[in-house]
Formats: C-alpha cells, structure tokens, sequence
C-alpha cells in the first residue's frame, strides 16, 4: 500500500512534556491515545493540531510540514477538541454552531447521534457537562464538514468522552467509526479502555510523554502493556458476544 | 454523504438584524433632521442660520454620532477580545489612560491654540490609550479573562490615571489648569470644523477596520486557541484591533471626553434583540451609540439652556442599569456556571 500518511510527527520535542521520535496516521484510522494523567495526551495532540507554531515542522499533514499550510488552509482539514473551553457569553448553541461552522445549516448525519436539535435555542452557558460536550464535538466536526464529507478530514479529539453517558459515548463512537469508514481519520484520547477495545482500529501508549506502544490494537492493546502503563495488573475478559476487554484486578483481592 | 442534504435549516436569522439595522437608521435621521429643524425654528434669519449651522450645529451632530459610533463599536470589539461580555473603554480604565496623557499634554503647555488641540491632544490621547489596553489585555490574559477581575484591573488604572492628574494640578499654572478643566469636563460642543477635520477620519477609518473584521470577532467567543484551530492569527488579530480600539476611544476622548457607559449598555442591550453575530451587533451598535449622543444634542438644543454635559446624562442613565446588569449575574467567575 502506498496510501500517504494524513498527519505524521517526526521528531516532536516538547520542554519536558513530551519526545515522540516517529508516529504516523493513515486514512481510515480511529486511533485511541491511552495513557495515564500527565503522559502528554494533550500536548501530542495540541501539536498535531498546530496550536503553538514552535513544532511545525516536526509535524505533517500529508507529507507536508504544517509551516507550509496557512491557518486557514489548516483550518477546513483538521479540527481540534479541546478540553476545558469556558465562555462567557450567553450565547446559543445555534449561534456557535454557525460561527464555526462551514455551513448554518447543521447535517442530519451529525445532529442525530449528537441530539442537538432540543439543545439548538439554549444558551451554551445553561447546558449540562455532557451535553456541552456533545456541542463542542459538533461544532469542531462542522468547521470541516466538507473535508469531512470528502472522507479526507483528520479529526483530533481530547477526551471527547468526558461528561457523556453511556449511551452518548456509543452514539459518538458510532457516529465517529462512520466517518473513519468514508476515509477519515480520528485521533482521541479515551480513559476508557473497554470502548478502546471495542471501537479502536489502533492505539498510541504514551508514558511519561514517550511513545510505549503504537500500532494495531491488538499488539498494543495486552495485558503486559496496560499493566505497565497504568501501575496495575488487569485481567483479559471474554464477554458473550465475543468482545474482549481489560478489568482492572482489584489490589486487595 | 447520503443524508447530508437532509438538514436543519438555519431559520432565517438574518431578517431580524436586519430590520434593526434599518430602524436605527431611521432614528440617527430623524434625530439629526429634528436638530435641523429646531435650529431653523430659533434662528429665523437667514444668514445667522447658515453660520450657526456651518460653524457649529454640523460640526457638533458629526462629533456626537462619530463619538458615540466610536464608543460603542470599540466596546463591542473590547467585549469579545476581552472575553468579557461588561468590557467598556471608561470601566477597564481605557478612557482614563487617554485623558491622562492629554492632561499631560495640556498641563505641561506644550503648544497652545488650534495645533495643541488638533494635534497633539488626539496623538496623546491615542498612545494613553494603547497603552492601558496592552495593560488591560495583559492582565485580562494572566487572571484568565475572569470578568471580574478585569473590572478591579479598570479600576485600579483609572485610580491610578486619576492620581497623576491629581498631581499634574498641584504643579500646574493658573492657565493651565483652566484649559484642563474645561477640557476634562468633556462636552460635544467643543467641536470645531478643524480639530473635526483631524478627528473624522481617525474615526471612521478605525470604526471601518473593526466593522471589516466582525467575521473573525464571531470565532473569538470560545477563547484563542479555538479561534487559531479555526483559521485566525489571532496574536495578529488582536494587535489590529486594540490599535483600532486604542485609536477609536483616543480620538473620541480628545474630542467630546470621556463619556462611559454607553460602550458597556449598548452592546449589552442589543444582544438581547439580534444576539451575538458581531456582523450585525458591531454595527448596529455603532448606529444606536451615535444615535444616543445625538439625543443628547437634540435635548439639549430643545430645552436651549447651557450645555449639558454628556457624561453626565450617560453616567445617570448608565450607572443604575450597571448595578441591575450586576445584580442579574453577568459576573459569573470564570468557568463557573
């Protein structure tokens, strides 16, 4: 396969928060990022965004140094989910969504699995965790839309699980293993390895802001790395539709 | 994308900014062909109404709707850049650091008559401007734009631009401080075709950079980085606009002084009819504060007593609406809900 890479990081070294030699994401990826708090989760994937222009050239976008692409040109490819976004404004859902937004008018294809037709008249200060949540991964997915529709679009997500229920965590990992089907790459951070271990296509282990592990989950994904990233033991359970997940082994028992 | 014509379609949102926008133009000419008119009504001869008109009734309605223009488009830019929604140049102690550096000019009787007031007044007002808002804009940025905090960081400027005027006083000559009183009590009817002829187009080419600039504005609401994900330069961004704001509220303070509040009611109010798209809130702000001003002109022109001082009458109106827009919860910390 000749197929180019859509982003790659080549040397990436951050003062004392991260150092990652070679990593590369191909089109039709959904990569989890796994590690403990502090690893660098964030940082790596602030970078690949081109947040801090210090590490554009330690980072390609199809083969192409991020310094070459304007903000603008990196704009409709790539989006990024922070964490932590705090607005003052009394502002609409709608209105952000269209301030963003490629397009005002908001696809079915996304308001569905995010149900963000009730939520479209509220002010985005009045909503719930997770249901800014579900807001915010909407309004990155929509600054790309059309990069997103061609199945070309590298979408960097940091922790797009934290606030949702079980049945949004699905719904959006549904929804982003559709958009990986037309072609697009998804790179996330996740705590939670059982979706890992349903829903990813490949894993990146960070410790201590090095690159443990990449590659397919399944040579990622073990017994023998998790317990070594995270400090403790874990046992490999069978579920009945033959899904395989990591239980964390209780320390006392 | 099989269902992506499938859609919920953006129910028009641009009828009703839009019909705003037309009924504040309306009421800018009306105000100005009712000054018109009264002046006409006073002044039956002829040749005394065409020099009253030219000479100072012109000059004074373009000083009151430019200024009030200036104010209000500035603080509606300020808000967002400021991450602060009651941002306004005489709170964050923006005004104040330009009226200090024009008392300066004034006190130290660095040129008097036409090219002290034409000229340097403006530069100086300009630079005590940019000034405390790169201060501003540093503290706003290191307490992580807490609305409150601001606010204190406005105040302790103001008190501070207010100290040094204090003690210009205590040094200055008779002459001088007559000139910086007068001055500092700020009133559209300073104006003058000349200084106009300085201060018009400082204002309106600022006032034109901030309208030209609301696109980018409406992707700052989430704070810088989301803005940079989006496409914005926004170091560069910024920098523009505060020098474009630094301009504005500079130029309006060497020209009418320092009128509050209107930049911090204007914006506030009109969100609540046409909401946050800067592309209709920036200007039509500006119509609604240059339309206030001009009120301002007409009351005055009606009841024909002495002129009114606008600070004044924005500060009566404005303070109380203050403490209601406090009361209600505008001051969240950040972060919080």
């Amino acid at each position: 396969m000749t197929t180019i890479p859509v982003l790659s990081i080549d040397g990436l070294q951050v003062h004392d928060r991260l150092s990652v030699n070679q990593l590369q994401f191909y089109p039709g990826q959904l990569v989890h990022i796994l590690g403990s708090n502090g690893a660098g989760k964030s940082t790596l994937l602030s970078c690949a965004a081109g947040l801090d222009a210090d590490f554009h050239q330690h980072v390609l976008l199809r083969n192409k140094a991020l310094s070459e692409w304007t903000l603008s040109q990196l704009a409709q490819e790539r989006c990024l989910l922070e964490q932590g976004v705090v607005c003052q404004f009394e502002i609409s859902v709608r209105e952000v969504l269209n301030f963003y937004g490629v397009t005002t008018d908001i696809p079915l294809q996304l308001a569905v699995p995010l149900e963000l037709e009730g939520l479209l008249h509220r002010s985005i200060t009045q909503l719930s965790g997770g249901e800014l949540q579900r807001v915010h991964i909407a309004r990155c997915l929509l600054q790309i839309w059309t990069s997103i529709s061609r199945g070309e679009a590298l979408i960097l997500l940091d922790e797009p699980m934290q606030g949702l229920d079980v049945k949004h965590q699905l719904a959006v990992m549904d929804f982003l293993t559709a958009l990986v089907a037309q072609g697009n790459c998804v790179i996330m951070s996740c705590h939670d390895l059982q979706l890992t271990a349903r829903y990813a296509t490949d894993c990146v282990m960070l410790e201590d802001g090095k690159v443990a592990a990449s590659g397919a989950k399944s040579t990622v994904l073990t017994a023998a790395n998790l317990s070594h990233c995270f400090g403790c033991e874990f046992n490999l359970i069978y579920s009945e539709n033959a899904y395989q997940f990591y239980l964390p082994r209780l320390s006392h028992s | 994308m099989t269902t992506s014509d499938s859609v919920f379609r953006s129910t028009s949102t641009k009828e009703k900014p839009l019909r705003v926008i037309i009924a504040l133009t309306v009421l800018v000419l009306s105000l100005v062909t009712a000054v018109l008119v009264q002046l006409k009504i006073t002044l039956v001869n002829d040749s005394a109404f065409q020099h009253v008109l030219w000479q100072l009734t012109l000059p004074t309605l373009a000083t009151a709707f430019l200024v009030g223009a200036a104010l209000t488009v500035s603080a509606g830019c300020l808000q967002v850049l400021l991450q602060n929604p009651l941002a306004d140049p005489g709170i964050i102690g923006i005004s104040s650091g330009a009226s200090l550096m024009a008392a300066a000019v004034l006190l130290s009787g660095f040129g008097a008559g036409y090219i002290a007031v034409q000229y340097w007044l403006p530069l100086a007002s300009f630079l005590g401007a940019l000034v405390s808002i790169f201060v501003i804009i540093k503290i706003a940025a290191r307490l992580r734009h807490s609305p409150m905090a601001v606010i204190l960081a406005g105040i302790a400027i103001s008190t501070m631009s207010g100290a040094i005027v204090a003690w210009l006083y205590y040094f200055a000559d008779a002459q001088a401080m007559r000139n910086l009183t007068f001055w500092l009590m700020g009133s559209l009817y300073q104006s003058d075709p000349k200084v106009l002829l300085v201060g018009a187009p400082i204002l309106l080419l600022s006032i034109g950079f901030i309208l030209s600039k609301t696109t980018q504005l409406n992707q700052l609401y989430l704070g810088s980085s989301n803005a940079i994900t989006a496409g914005i330069n926004v170091q560069s961004l910024q920098n523009r606009l505060l020098i474009a704001c630094a301009l504005a509220v500079g130029c309006a303070v060497s020209l009418a002084g320092s009128i509050a509040f209107i930049g911090l009611l204007v914006p506030h109010f009109l969100r609540f009819i046409i909401g946050y798209d800067n592309r209709w809130l920036i200007p039509a702000s500006g119509l609604l504060g240059g339309a206030l001003l001009l009120l301002v002109v007409l009351i005055t022109e009606v009841w024909a007593v002495t002129t009114l001082p606008v600070s004044m009458l924005t500060a009566s109106i404005g303070g109380p609406i203050f403490i209601w827009a406090l009361l209600r919860g505008q001051f969240r910390p950040a972060g919080g809900r």
